[in-house]
């Protein structure tokens, strides 16, 4: 499973980086590293409904308030 | 440096200024629109057929400049092609000239396995629909009147990743382009190029970010003799970078860190390979998947001084500047933690810099933070005699052999031996641009032009140990584990 995080600077303002570090620690914790490839993405222009997320191509808007939920329901239910 | 694109650089360093320029003064969004009419303010036109063509083209420049997709068709490739610059060069690739004299001998059509020659009226005629593109005509000619006409881009890809569309438009197959950028400076009209993150280094800086900047061991001796990693940390500091740390003490991290790595696989007679070119790792990856466990856990460089300065402070943002494009794609890989946020080329950098009014100016060569190795690690061979040099600092009695590939070509066929189980070495060394970083795609001089200040700029270091060197840097503990 493809997993991109914007990491274009308006993104990065909104926490691009939290997101993307707890995200590796998740992956770590369930022990998905084989099944997730997370991957930093260019900025495509989504700014507004940052910090913009793709999970094999499909756009998801995620804060770092809810990144757990976001992980369990979207990376982890679709394993 | 005499390329066959020195217009073309032109045109692209003016659109990364203008790019810059609007960034710093954050009116990028009202003003990237003008910046097309601002170049090309006609009514000639000086490159192409018409003005509306080169404005389409600087436009689509510009949104590479920005980060984004030429076109607006999504696609995560660092490397891009500007499908309205590309000129749909000939894909026939073998085609008789004016040499041809149509002489008795016809060792073309003799030497040609499938019938495609024919004698036209004043030459041989070769069928398109019957060649192979096998080449026996060109050699077999006494006048050498076959010429092979090659795309220059699928010329230069070590992947075969280079494909056309119906219309003829290169194509980019990303499933096999390793973002080497080789091809980049190889096309005449210059119709390939790669996202930046320029705007986003200068947004970051803007917001006032801890920024510090990572400068490439390949760097030295890049702009003269007198442009010293002094005149980068002041150029850089100027621009609004919080601070500049040489990538060479990264060199002496990862030497340090293979070296341990190195020393255990040896001992259970292990092959390994560096993983410090992205380029090279990209290529395991996409072409030689069955390899991967083969390739050394020890991070790169960049990823190493990335993660030194946020362990020092978890809100520093990393920006590598180097000659690789490939970089950018290691910083995309976030499987790995806490390497750099952002990759810029020379070009980026200085266009960067320049949208500012500031220019490296000569400075004494003062600061060092890398042993002579670290520094070294940016030329082919380097990454062996460093990692050589700190087993032998650690006193592991082991010589191993290894096989230093010098370029994508050597880095594959050694790749085909590890894989046939029929590789001699223990080690491989890889980097896919010739002569390691110091020849990489967005290099300012090529490694030749650039020797002679590289060599007299790294001799006048200390002669500093590896792991002397980590300790007085506090970078002995950082963890190089991927």
């Amino acid at each position: 499973m493809r997993v991109s995080i914007c990491i274009g600077s308006a993104c990065h303002l909104k926490g691009s980086r939290q997101i993307i570090e707890r995200l590796q620690g998740l992956v770590r914790q369930y022990g998905v590293a084989g099944k997730v490839d997370l991957n930093g993405a260019f900025c495509s222009g989504n700014c507004e409904n940052g910090v913009c997320v793709t999970v094999d191509g499909e756009l998801f808007s995620v804060q770092p308030e809810n990144v757990d939920a976001f992980f369990e329901k979207e990376i982890l239910g679709r394993l | 440096m005499v390329t066959n694109d020195a217009t073309i650089l032109k045109i692209k360093h003016e659109v990364l200024y203008e790019v810059a320029k609007l960034a710093w003064e954050g009116k990028l969004e009202e003003g990237k629109d003008d910046i097309p009419y601002k170049m090309i303010p006609g009514p000639q036109a000086q490159f192409r057929c018409c003005i509306y063509k080169e404005r389409e083209i600087i436009r689509q420049r510009v949104r590479l400049a920005s980060g984004l997709c030429p076109t607006g068709h999504d696609s995560m490739n660092v490397v891009q092609v500007i499908n309205a610059a590309c000129e749909e060069c000939p894909i026939a690739s073998y085609l008789v000239t004016d040499n041809c004299r149509k002489c008795m001998g016809k060792a073309c059509q003799n030497s040609c396995p499938f019938g495609a020659i024919s004698m036209g009226d004043f030459r041989a005629h070769i069928d398109p629909n019957k060649c192979r593109e096998c080449g026996k005509c060109a050699q077999a000619c006494p006048y050498s009147a076959i010429a092979h006409l090659e795309r220059p881009c699928k010329k230069v890809c070590p992947a075969d990743a280079i494909t056309y569309d119906e219309n003829g438009l290169c194509v980019i197959d990303e499933k096999k382009c390793i973002q080497c950028g080789a091809c980049i400076h190889s096309c005449p009209f210059g119709a390939i190029g790669t996202k930046t993150f320029l705007v986003d280094v200068i947004n970051l800086i803007l917001a006032g970010r801890r920024v510090v900047a990572m400068v490439a061991p390949a760097t030295e001796g890049q702009f003269g003799t007198d442009i010293t990693m002094a005149s980068w940390r002041t150029a850089l500091k100027k621009v609004g970078f919080a601070d500049m740390v040489e990538v060479g003490l990264g060199g002496d991290m990862t030497a340090a860190a293979e070296a341990a790595e190195w020393a255990e696989a040896y001992k259970e007679g292990k092959k390994l390979t560096t993983s410090c070119c992205p380029a090279f790792v990209n290529l395991i990856r996409q072409h030689f998947p069955t390899l991967t466990d083969h390739i050394s856990t020890t991070v790169s460089p960049m990823c190493g001084v990335s993660r030194m300065l946020k362990a020092q402070d978890p809100e520093t943002v990393t920006v590598f500047i180097g000659p690789c494009i490939a970089k950018k794609s290691e910083a995309l890989d976030l499987n790995i933690q806490n390497n750099a946020d952002y990759a810029l080329t020379f070009g980026e950098i200085r266009a960067l810099m320049r949208a500012k009014d500031v220019e490296l100016e000569p400075e004494e060569n003062s600061s060092q933070g890398s042993s002579v190795y670290g520094k070294r690690f940016g030329n082919s061979g380097g990454v062996t005699n460093a990692v050589l040099q700190s087993l032998k600092e650690m006193d592991e009695d082991i010589s191993p052999n290894v096989l230093r590939c010098n370029g994508a070509a050597e880095c594959k066929k050694a790749l085909m031996l590890l894989k046939a189980g029929r590789l001699l070495e223990d080690f491989i060394e890889g980097m896919a641009c010739v002569g390691g970083c110091v020849g990489g795609p967005s290099k300012h001089k090529t490694e030749l032009e650039a020797k002679k200040a590289r060599d007299l700029l790294i001799g006048q270091a200390d002669d500093r140990k590896i792991h002397e060197n980590l300790k007085m840097a506090g970078a002995d503990g950082v963890a190089m584990g991927r």
